[in-house]
């Protein structure tokens, strides 16, 4: 039998989305939410944020689907519409820094859940004590492994600028880690 | 060869993005240079660590409430699918509101629904009102009770089902002051059954709602914000 996830690259499914085959936008999205839903809560912090902002991410994919260009890249255009979620999301509550407040306050928990923390718990807070942006830069880089030239697509910015971000961020998350008594690195 | 040029390299190198020829003398520099050796094996530990940390998992029903909404969305794509769903109507709320609401009165929710759950958000009530009439072929309605049930899973899974009963199939009992109970009137017949579930506002609570199969097959829903006490 022929495997459903095999019936088409990302960006074929996305044109047979722009034509009106739902079909085709529900295997993008049983491809990609788990991915997008990861980094909706690695951004806001806030697991019922991202549930939210999940769906809302696949509405918008359908809403703005004639915006996808026919050469355009799927997952990075993905991601730049679930970025641009969260950013409305935070304008639209304006709880960014109690958000943040509550991820200082109670660790990791958000991301990982109070269950996965474990060994990786000073990690996970000192991602957490970054900046939301040197954080997403993290996120996408490491944890979603996306190439420079998929990130800076993502982050609308110049590949150099993306490298240079990356490295900063990092050595930001290095310090913040080196700050901390339980994390040597 | 400078020290501070080549840690500038570092992370490109961890990435994998370094060409050759850099990562080459980068690779010759750090064999003779022991603090920038003991830098990248820092950065190589933290790299490391930070890719091997947990995704935050999606809940469980967020796949079956995407579908929900874009069967709705595609639902007037079809409108003889439509028609021959309406007819389903009756039987479909006698027999799969049971399947889909009958169970305790406090739904237990998956780990990750908990992790959703939003006890402060305001409740609503959702009356399910059959349609009048209507009568589903037996052969058709295992399909339907699974579509209930799937919303059904969907909101306990995201933590808004807060209840959900299935009633009787007859009208009731009205009762007033000084008269003795009498049946209930046909409206009364017609609620087949109730959710209670936590939404942000009206406007939330009424995209739950349209999220059902409950309007396609013909029903209709009344909304009611329930007051907290």
């Amino acid at each position: 039998m022929r495997d459903p996830l095999d019936s088409g690259s990302d960006e074929r499914l996305m044109r047979a989305t722009r034509r009106g085959d739902m079909d085709a936008l529900g295997q993008l999205f049983e491809r990609h939410h788990a991915e997008v839903y990861a980094y909706c809560a690695r951004i806001t912090m806030d697991r019922d944020a991202a549930a939210d902002l999940l769906q809302e991410t696949f509405k918008r994919v359908l809403r703005y689907r004639r915006s996808f260009g026919a050469g355009s890249r799927f997952r990075p255009w993905l991601f730049r519409v679930a970025r641009n979620a969260c950013r409305d999301h935070f304008g639209r509550t304006r709880r960014r820094s109690a958000a943040e407040g509550a991820w200082m306050r109670d660790g990791a928990a958000v991301a990982a859940g109070p269950d996965e923390l474990g060994a990786n718990a000073g990690l996970e807070r000192a991602l957490a004590r970054l900046s939301t942006d040197d954080r997403e830069l993290l996120v996408l880089k490491r944890l979603h492994q996306m190439s420079y030239p998929e990130l800076a697509r993502v982050l609308g910015c110049s590949e150099g600028a993306a490298r240079v971000r990356v490295h900063r961020a990092f050595h930001r998350l290095r310090r913040i880690c080196e700050e901390r008594s339980g994390l040597r690195t | 060869m400078n020290c501070e040029s080549q840690q500038a390299q570092m992370v490109e190198w961890l990435a994998g993005e370094l060409d050759a020829a850099a990562a080459a003398r980068l690779a010759n520099h750090v064999r003779q240079c022991g603090e920038c050796r003991d830098e990248l094996d820092r950065l190589t530990r933290l790299w490391h660590d930070l890719g091997v940390l947990p995704s935050p998992e999606p809940p469980a029903g967020a796949a079956a409430a995407f579908r929900a909404a874009l069967s709705h969305r595609a639902a007037p794509r079809w409108p003889s699918r439509l028609q021959t769903a309406a007819l389903l109507a009756a039987l479909l709320l006698g027999a799969t509101m049971g399947y889909a609401m009958g169970r305790p009165r406090r739904d237990p929710v998956s780990p990750a629904g908990q992790a959703a759950l939003r006890p402060a958000a305001p409740e609503f009530l959702l009356l399910l009102q059959d349609a009048p009439g209507r009568t589903v072929p037996p052969a058709q309605a295992a399909a339907i009770v699974r579509e209930y049930g799937a919303w059904a899973a969907a909101l306990r899974s995201e933590g808004r089902l807060a209840s959900a009963e299935k009633l009787a199939g007859d009208a009731g009992l009205r009762i007033e002051q000084g008269v003795p109970p009498g049946p209930g009137d046909s409206a009364s017949a017609a609620v087949g059954g109730f959710f209670v579930v936590r939404a942000r506002d009206y406007s939330e609570a009424t995209d739950i709602a349209r999220a059902s199969p409950h309007l396609k097959y013909g029903g209709s829903i009344l909304i009611r914000r329930i007051e907290p006490t």
